[in-house]
């Protein structure tokens, strides 16, 4: 858990994708990969 | 018009390979001729390679490897029937082998570059050993008229994960070895070259090989089979029985790809050439246990065609699907897992 104090946004990261539709369903290779390393470092996989 | 045949015939080969339904739709609506298509395409590919190469370089191994296999797929198709600008087809090709080069130690299971020398040039083709300690039984894949081994790679996983190691590999006339080697019919001499290699490498069992061959391909590998007692099972998707006699119906792009891998000067040259590649005469040879796949509604090699190898073959199976294109690449979940499940059954995998 943050800190007290500690801003909701400082831990975020937002990957905003220009052609991305609905699911970003027609970008998948711009995501899923990324999400998937993302989580790996994130839990250590 | 040819833009509008190449994607007729083949976006469901597209899709089945591994270009995004989503990218096709995207780089075909701007290809409005078809001298653009092999730029359009090489364009779309470099985003990816450009994926790859940022994933490799932040250590991201998995999903480099992955995006350079993609880049690989979408440069090969940059470049698989643009025989009219070879130095532009050239540099697609170049590119997509060099991609696929940097993924193999990255896929998994990985892949390993391994050459062949061949009548004064050479092969090249990836093989790919599945999980456990071997010696594995192994699949030959080989391409037709305008696919190469770059293409194969969502084909392999199917044997892969039945425990068959793979080797994709260019023939004369094919990927790397187009500038070299003509198309030629009697491929149990190029196929005899590529068992030797394979049967000497780590881990695979010589005694247990077959091959898997599609669209020309299927012809090239029955013609191996036919003449190679050491294949032990063949599968054949969507291959012709004699070239020559469905000449005339073949697409304007798929004469001109073959008139050049063949290396005639002209279409009538290309035309006796293209009568070579026939199975009169040599089916009755085809004596190992093989599966004959086709689709009724190929327009590109008629279904007959296999009925017909099947019937003449000594120990055949015909799997005729009604909605099948050609490659059946529009159902390959009817033929992909049947074919790796017969494989396995016939190598014990």
């Amino acid at each position: 858990m943050p800190p007290t104090g500690w801003p909701a946004s400082s831990a975020a990261e937002l990957l905003l994708l220009e052609a991305g539709n609905h699911g970003c369903a027609n970008v998948t290779y711009l995501h899923r990969p990324y999400a998937a390393d993302w989580m790996a470092r994130q839990l250590g996989g | 018009m040819r833009v509008t045949s190449a994607i007729s015939h083949w976006a469901p080969r597209l899709f089945a390979n591994g270009v995004d339904p989503s990218d096709f739709a995207r780089v075909t609506a701007t290809i409005d001729r078809w001298a653009l298509w092999c730029a359009a395409w090489s364009a779309e590919a470099a985003g990816h390679e450009g994926l790859g190469r940022t994933a490799l370089a932040s250590g991201l191994t998995r999903s480099g490897g992955d995006h350079l296999a993609r880049a690989a797929v979408y440069y090969h198709f940059a470049k698989f029937m643009f025989v009219q600008d070879l130095a532009q087809m050239r540099a697609a090709h170049e590119a997509a082998v060099s991609c696929l080069n940097d993924a193999l130690p990255h896929l998994d299971p990985p892949g390993q570059r391994v050459t062949i020398p061949f009548d004064g040039a050479e092969l090249a083709g990836i093989l790919r050993r599945p999980a456990g300690t071997g010696p594995h039984p192994a699949v030959i894949m080989i391409a037709g008229l305008d696919s190469a081994k770059e293409e194969f790679g969502a084909t392999e996983e199917y044997f892969l994960d039945r425990g068959l190691a793979t080797f994709s590999v260019d023939g004369p006339g094919q990927g790397e070895a187009e500038y070299d080697l003509a198309i030629r019919a009697d491929w149990e001499v190029p196929g005899a070259a590529v068992i030797d290699a394979i049967a000497a490498l780590p881990g695979i069992d010589q005694a247990r090989i077959g091959v898997w061959g599609v669209s020309l391909g299927g012809y090239y590998a029955a013609r191996l089979a036919s003449g190679d007692a050491r294949v032990r099972a063949c599968i054949a998707l969507c291959g012709p029985f004699s070239l020559g006699e469905i000449w005339p119906q073949l697409p304007e792009l798929s004469r001109e790809a073959f008139r050049v891998r063949s290396k005639s000067a002209t279409e009538q040259q290309a035309r006796l050439r293209a009568a070579e590649l026939t199975m009169a005469g040599r089916a009755g040879s085809l004596t190992a246990p093989a599966l004959i796949i086709a689709g009724k509604k190929d327009r590109i090699f008629p279904w007959q065609d296999a009925l017909r190898l099947s019937q003449q073959a000594a120990r055949a199976e015909l799997l005729l699907l009604e909605a099948g294109n050609h490659g059946c690449a529009n159902v390959t979940y009817l033929h992909r897992p049947y074919a790796a499940d017969w494989m396995a059954r016939q190598l014990g995998g």
